[in-house]
């Protein structure tokens, strides 16, 4: 009967699956052997190089014949890996990475035709140790930017991942233009703090990469202006017309808000103030009430004492930890401890109890 | 007569054809992903970030005096740089916030809480830092849990929240773990996570120290009905994003959504499941892109009842929440506008689980009937018995050893022959026990349809 030889057909996968999972268990185990025999092998073929290397010679013929006749297995490529992080500290490194260079760049044409996974520990491998292209476009950059051509997120990451390691200004701008064009997502908490680990000219970035506000997706974006505000508090004029531009996104506008709670600025105090006694933008108002707080001043008091009767409750709790931050102003803070205010006494006593002034 | 056994025969064919083919094809998207996962984690293909999104725990409690203390120990010891951890008391009548004022420094405080989903009234509140975390505890009146939950919702910081139970423990990573999917789609507005049973594990400052069969076999049929579970079935609703639970022990959350479907509801029972048949609603009516997920390395150890009478508690309260959400968002029924969630996760929910008790009872009263009649087949029905409590047997077995190659477990010669034992009885006992549980759990409905259902908690088998 048909249900009969359903069951027995799908009895015989199971089975199946089951064998399999037995014998990957104790492949595993071989592996593991095979894997950390490879690893000495390596060890010893890398010892011999570097010991070249001190001798003031260049990397063997044999040994760059060898990494790429090696090297597109990736077993072999993760033992390499492993086997080369016992160098990791010897200064002979950077002269060893930049001799293999062109094994390399034959080895990211390879990974090019494999699959995700192998193309994105290629872009691991590389951001571990990086060729010296940071003042040069060289081809292994265009190859691993065209990795990111229908790749995972996470072998998007660790592409540019190499590409923060080798530094160069140009490359970076590429593969955030092809995520662009492309409107992929990528997280802009995963891009800003990538960007933040470039190992080249950070303020040469900066410059190349805000010069496309007009041209990107507001996402990309705001990782960059997040990546600046860690980076650099040289752009405290160049952003502020942005700061009240409202054709320009939300999203962004509020980031360049932020930025300039990290980085002090006078002038932007009375568009802080206006933001927060304006009832336009909400999220205006609640973020501009924290950035506050590196402001204080007389106004901005009074402007922060009037945010504690807002209507949003976000702004309330944020004006009334800002106040607690300007030290100077203790009589105002006495004014609403003693004042009629329910609703400012109740979140100014809580912010105190929190910051361990109130009895 | 005749015709009409012809066609419940038919019935049951078809019926077990389908679930058949469902548990199948589970089995092996679970096998594919399991193997990817492997080969991701051997070459590094995984993101790997220090810190993510922050994200506010919320530990609602109920008479978990037992528990609670080593749990939110365990919570602390989680390696991510920025969460709070949020315990409501939903008005024990136990110890709980006695044993929680104890074991921690914490402080009366007059925290005005924002209250955005509906909730009972506060009573205290108290807080502390400790390790740099902030810690709140609620001490509200009794709502049940979904209130309790609300609360935690209304009291949290940030903008993604995860609900864990109070008896639960989790791994140093689990954290880390459950909130990638956020990074890999900005359309995630839930995650689920990978629940396990803590009788089976010896942890270790959320390190695990090693694993074991456990001897009482309520709790290891247990074991292994998560197992295929959690990475089988919810493996493959995942495929198409259409998990219709994400388990009230370990999920995440973005809150403005919780918020904007209005939060728990704590009139039902299955509050878990209720939330997020709800969000699936109001993401289609909105026309909103979405994406709810489950993350199978994100995982939970969860206690599970270990006696008769504390098994029966749980799933009754379980069938019950699903009756109650099933009948409650009813529309989805093969409605065009929710896809496979309608045509496969509804469906499957409906004929598999909810109304599965009765159609075994229906399956035996035509049993009866056809010998009554002389027309029972005595030789087919026991063949195909046989050959299906085998298959389910093999197919339970196939997912425990999946589970122990991807995971690297060592186990030994007389544990693995233990596991096979346990996983023979599963299939061919336990589940006819739990249908019987199920099929009973509608006595006394209406009058228990809102309690915690208490479970006699023990304290957690650990090394600290």
């Amino acid at each position: 009967m048909l249900i009969d030889l359903m069951l027995f057909i799908y009895i015989a996968i199971c089975m199946l699956l089951l064998v399999y999972s037995l014998i990957y268990t104790w492949k595993s185990k071989i592996i593991k052997k095979k894997m950390t025999k490879m690893k000495q092998k390596w060890k010893v073929l890398l010892d011999n190089e570097f010991e070249n290397l001190k001798n003031g010679q260049h990397l063997s013929k044999a040994h760059m014949k060898y990494l790429e006749k090696k090297l597109p297995s990736i077993n072999q490529f993760i033992a390499y890996i492993s086997a080369l992080d016992s160098f990791k500290e010897d200064k002979l490194m950077p002269i060893y990475l930049k001799e293999r260079a062109l094994s390399q760049q034959y080895l990211a044409y390879k990974y090019l035709k494999k699959d995700d996974i192998s193309r994105s520990f290629f872009a691991y491998a590389i951001s571990l140790y990086p060729p010296n292209a940071r003042d040069e476009y060289l081809p292994i950059l265009e190859v691993l930017i065209e990795y990111m051509d229908d790749a995972s997120i996470t072998c998007r990451e660790n592409v540019l991942r190499a590409l923060y390691a080798i530094g160069n200004v140009y490359a970076i701008e590429t593969a955030l233009e092809f995520i662009n064009n492309h409107h992929l997502f990528h997280h802009p908490k995963l891009l800003a703090d990538g960007l933040a680990t470039f190992q080249g000219n950070k303020e040469e970035l900066m410059r190349c990469l805000w010069k496309h506000i007009n041209d990107w997706d507001a996402g990309l974006m705001v990782s960059i202006v997040n990546f600046i505000a860690l980076s650099s508090s040289e752009y405290k004029s160049i952003f502020l017309p942005y700061l009240t531009d409202e054709s320009v996104s939300l999203e962004i506008r509020l980031e360049i808000l932020r930025y300039y709670r990290k980085h002090y600025y006078e002038p932007v105090q009375d568009i802080l103030c206006s933001f927060l006694t304006s009832h336009s933008n909400v999220n205006l108002s609640i973020v501009s009430a924290t950035v506050l707080a590196s402001y204080p001043s007389k106004r901005t008091t009074e402007v922060l004492k009037n945010a504690l009767c807002h209507s949003n409750w976000y702004v309330r709790y944020n004006a009334a930890g800002s106040l607690l931050k300007m030290d100077h102003y203790q009589d105002e803070i006495n004014d609403i401890l003693h004042g009629n205010d329910t609703y400012a006494k109740e979140i100014l006593i809580y912010m105190m109890e929190q910051e361990g002034i109130y009895a | 007569m005749k015709e009409v056994l012809n066609l419940v025969n038919l019935f049951f064919i078809i019926y077990m054809v389908l679930y058949s083919t469902y548990l199948f094809a589970s089995a092996l998207v679970g096998a594919f992903h399991l193997f990817r996962r492997e080969q991701q984690r051997i070459t590094n293909d995984q993101i790997s970030h220090p810190f993510y999104v922050p994200v506010s725990i919320i530990v609602p409690a109920y008479n978990e005096e037992v528990t609670i203390v080593e749990s939110i120990h365990s919570l602390l010891k989680v390696d991510y740089r920025l969460y709070e951890i949020i315990i409501v008391d939903d008005g024990s009548k136990d110890d709980t916030v006695k044993v929680l004022l104890e074991a921690f420094p914490l402080k009366k405080t007059n925290r005005p809480i924002h209250k955005r989903v509906q909730c009972k009234a506060h009573k205290e509140i108290y807080e502390a830092k400790i390790n740099n975390i902030h810690v709140t505890l609620i001490s509200k009146e009794n709502g049940g849990k979904g209130d309790s939950l609300n609360m935690g919702i209304n009291a949290s910081r940030f903008p993604y929240f995860i609900c864990i139970d109070a008896d639960s423990l989790l791994q140093k990573d689990s954290l880390e773990k459950i909130v990638k999917p956020v990074f890999m789609d900005e359309s995630v507005i839930a995650v689920g996570g990978l629940i396990r049973i803590s009788q089976c594990v010896e942890m270790e400052d959320g390190e695990i120290k090693g694993h074991k069969i456990p001897i009482n076999p309520v709790v290891g049929m247990q074991a292994v009905e998560y197992l295929r579970t959690f990475l089988a079935s919810r493996i493959l609703k995942d495929t198409y994003g259409g998990n219709l639970i994400i388990s009230g022990a370990f999920g995440l959350f973005k809150k403005d959504i919780v918020i904007a479907v209005g939060g728990y509801d704590s009139s039902t029972l299955g509050e878990d499941m209720e939330l997020v048949v709800k969000m699936h609603v109001f993401c289609r009516n909105h026309l909103k892109k979405y994406k709810i997920a489950y993350e199978p390395e994100a995982v939970c150890w969860s206690q599970a009842p270990s006696s008769l009478k504390d098994l029966t508690k749980q799933r009754r309260r379980w069938h019950l929440g699903l009756f109650q959400c099933l009948t409650r968002y009813y529309y989805i029924f093969g409605n065009l506008r929710f896809g496979l969630v309608s045509f496969v996760s509804y469906l499957y929910y409906l004929f598999f689980e909810l109304l599965a008790p009765f159609i075994e009872v229906l399956g035996i009263f035509t049993m009866v009937m056809a010998y009554t009649l002389g027309l029972l087949n005595h030789q087919f029905l026991i063949n195909l018995f046989i050959l299906y409590s085998l298959f389910s047997v093999i197919l339970t077995i196939t997912v425990f050893f999946q589970m122990v190659y991807v995971e690297h477990i060592k186990i030994s010669f007389a544990d693995g022959l233990k596991a096979i034992l346990i996983c023979i009885l599963e299939g061919v006992f336990f589940r006819y026990v739990l249908s019987f549980i199920r099929i009973t759990s509608f006595i006394g409905y209406k009058k228990k349809k809102h309690s915690w259902g208490a479970i006699q908690r023990t304290k957690h088998v650990n090394h600290n």
